[in-house]
């Protein structure tokens, strides 16, 4: 099972979507890296801000200049279905689903899917967000303290801030790989996503792939509209306030974990429903 | 043309609810019918919008209902396209007129939700809070619809344009990119010179209607970030229209049959 995912993975690598996915990626990273180069080359040491706080994935840009930030938010659900999140329907439509399931089997064909969209999307995320991490550390002096919301590094408010971290302790401990792990995380989040929708498209293969994209975008949208009245509470139902870094409200982590629980609750019965209706036949394969 | 009008209908009612409770209804600054509709297009009560990344967030998810619009109609120009290409333009060779055949129902599909759900906004603006409608917020009602239609419109016809040469959900990305890209230029240009010029070309910034110079929103609106002449925006949405349908439909008539599948996804 290894092998044909490693196979899948890299077949998924090859297409259109996954390279132009990855481009926009890159772009969005070198866009951030370079303003932020025009902004902060020259700063005094004592003056600059922590350079993982000026990273893409950096909520507490949102207090500053974000163009890039807001984008990729903008952009995120449907750069997470675009890579792999089409790897069964494509099939499907293009009448190659026959031929492998004939080979692996149908339920070890449609885990393998779910598995290499997952891996394929994770990869795709990683690969540019440590690039941006790297880059970034090598650029801007890593000893540097400054906070984007320019609270000083001794104040209660900034504690108070810090503590509404996901594990804050290891970012005291160190921040470095704290914003490695956390934009790993984000990459499996985004390969979450990526799985569902190829569950979903398992269940329901529609010809139109935009449709395919519209639930997660939907949801994921749903998150940040659903989110005004707790905001008042300091706390986020925001999808990005949660799964992106630092940021100064309230992580809400029964409501992420509950979100994630559903995403796979979803997954699950999307293959059942998929499993029965090919049994009924009202599924070509 | 959505295949049935009661589903448009619905979708353009849900919407309106969607952006009266999540948008109107807790805004308590809101002291007349004009501001209450001036929320549509951005504003935060009776402060004006200003491009910051916490209200391009904000904008972007009361533009949730229309973006899934965008590509459900955009999609329905594509499907049309695929089946026209086959059935219909290799036998009719007269492309111009199916395709201005086509875009007039998603014109009128797009202008049909506009309607229904800004007055669907406005019965609950007067049903719920008792505001009562005064001229300008007419005006201001009248030209969201306007507008917004225009706006709106253009959108669906690149999407489809961009469906038809790389498949719906590419397409989805590139519309996005170049809706956000707009937005999001805002922050590139502040406090430069150039500023006022790229505000003069951007086609978003005639969107907020909250920026312009209508004397009803000129006292009500406070933190304005710019003044848009309404008159000239008017002529300009439309001109842009035009173009971009022109510029649609040149490339729509240059295409022949779709051979491949575009939604296969083909390496």
């Amino acid at each position: 099972m290894g092998n044909l995912v490693a196979k899948e993975v890299k077949l998924l690598f090859r297409q259109r979507s996954s390279m132009l996915t990855e481009c926009i990626l890159l772009l969005l990273i070198m866009g951030n890296y370079i303003k932020n180069i025009f902004i902060y080359s020259g700063t005094e040491l004592s003056r600059m801000y922590y350079p993982m706080k000026l990273i893409l994935l950096s909520l507490d840009n949102l207090n500053d200049r974000a163009d890039f930030t807001v984008l990729f938010i903008f952009l995120f659900p449907i750069l997470t279905v675009l890579p792999c999140g089409f790897s069964y329907i494509n099939e499907h439509n293009s009448g190659v689903e026959s031929l492998v399931r004939i080979r692996t089997g149908g339920k070890k064909h449609m885990y393998v899917k779910l598995l290499s969209a997952f891996v394929g999307t994770f990869a795709i995320f990683a690969i540019p967000l440590i690039i941006d991490i790297t880059f970034t550390g090598l650029t801007f002096p890593i000893n540097a303290k400054g906070d984007l919301l320019n609270y000083s590094i001794y104040s209660s408010d900034y504690l108070s801030v810090i503590n509404k971290y996901w594990f804050s302790d290891l970012f005291y401990k160190n921040t470095l790989l704290y914003t490695i792990i956390f934009s790993l995380v984000l990459s499996m989040f985004a390969g979450i996503l990526g799985s569902f929708t190829v569950a979903l498209s398992y269940a329901f293969p529609l010809k139109y792939r935009v449709f395919l994209v519209l639930p997660v975008y939907f949801i994921m949208n749903l998150t940040i509209a659903l989110d005004g009245d707790w905001k008042r509470d300091n706390i986020s139902l925001a999808w990005y306030e949660n799964c992106m870094l630092f940021g100064e409200y309230e992580k809400n982590g029964t409501f992420v974990l509950m979100f994630l629980v559903c995403i796979f609750v979803l997954i699950g019965l999307f293959v059942f429903i998929g499993n029965q209706r090919r049994k009924k036949g009202r599924v070509q394969v | 043309m959505f295949k049935s009008k009661r589903i448009l209908m619905m979708i353009s009612v849900i919407s309106g609810l969607y952006k009266y409770y999540g948008f109107i209804q807790q805004e308590h600054s809101i002291d007349s019918f004009t501001v209450s509709i001036l929320q549509l297009s951005g504003a935060r009560g009776i402060l004006g919008f200003i491009g910051t990344p916490n209200e391009i967030i904000r904008l972007l998810t009361l533009m949730l209902p229309e973006l899934c619009l965008i590509f459900l109609l955009g999609r329905s120009l594509y499907a049309s396209f695929c089946t026209g290409s086959v059935y219909v333009l290799s036998r009719f060779y007269k492309r111009k007129a199916w395709f201005l055949k086509e875009i007039s129902k998603i014109a009128l599909s797009t202008f049909f939700y506009f309607l229904i759900s800004t007055l669907t906004i406005c019965g609950m603006t007067v049903g719920i809070k008792h505001m009562v409608p005064d001229k300008t917020g007419i005006i201001v009602m009248l030209l969201h619809i306007f507008i917004y239609s225009l706006w709106f419109f253009s959108l669906v016809m690149i999407f489809a344009v961009a469906a038809i040469k790389r498949g719906s959900s590419e397409s989805m990305l590139y519309t996005l990119l170049y809706y956000g890209g707009l937005l999001v230029s805002f922050s590139f240009f502040a406090g430069k010179p150039e500023k006022n010029v790229f505000l003069e070309i951007n086609p978003i910034s005639r969107t907020f209607l909250n920026w312009y110079d209508i004397p009803g929103i000129m006292e009500k609106i406070v933190n304005r970030h710019y003044i848009v002449r309404m008159d000239y925006s008017c002529i300009y949405m439309v001109i842009y229209t035009a173009v971009v349908v022109i510029i649609c439909e040149t490339l729509i008539c240059r295409n022949d049959l779709i051979i491949n599948d575009k939604e296969v996804g083909t390496m």
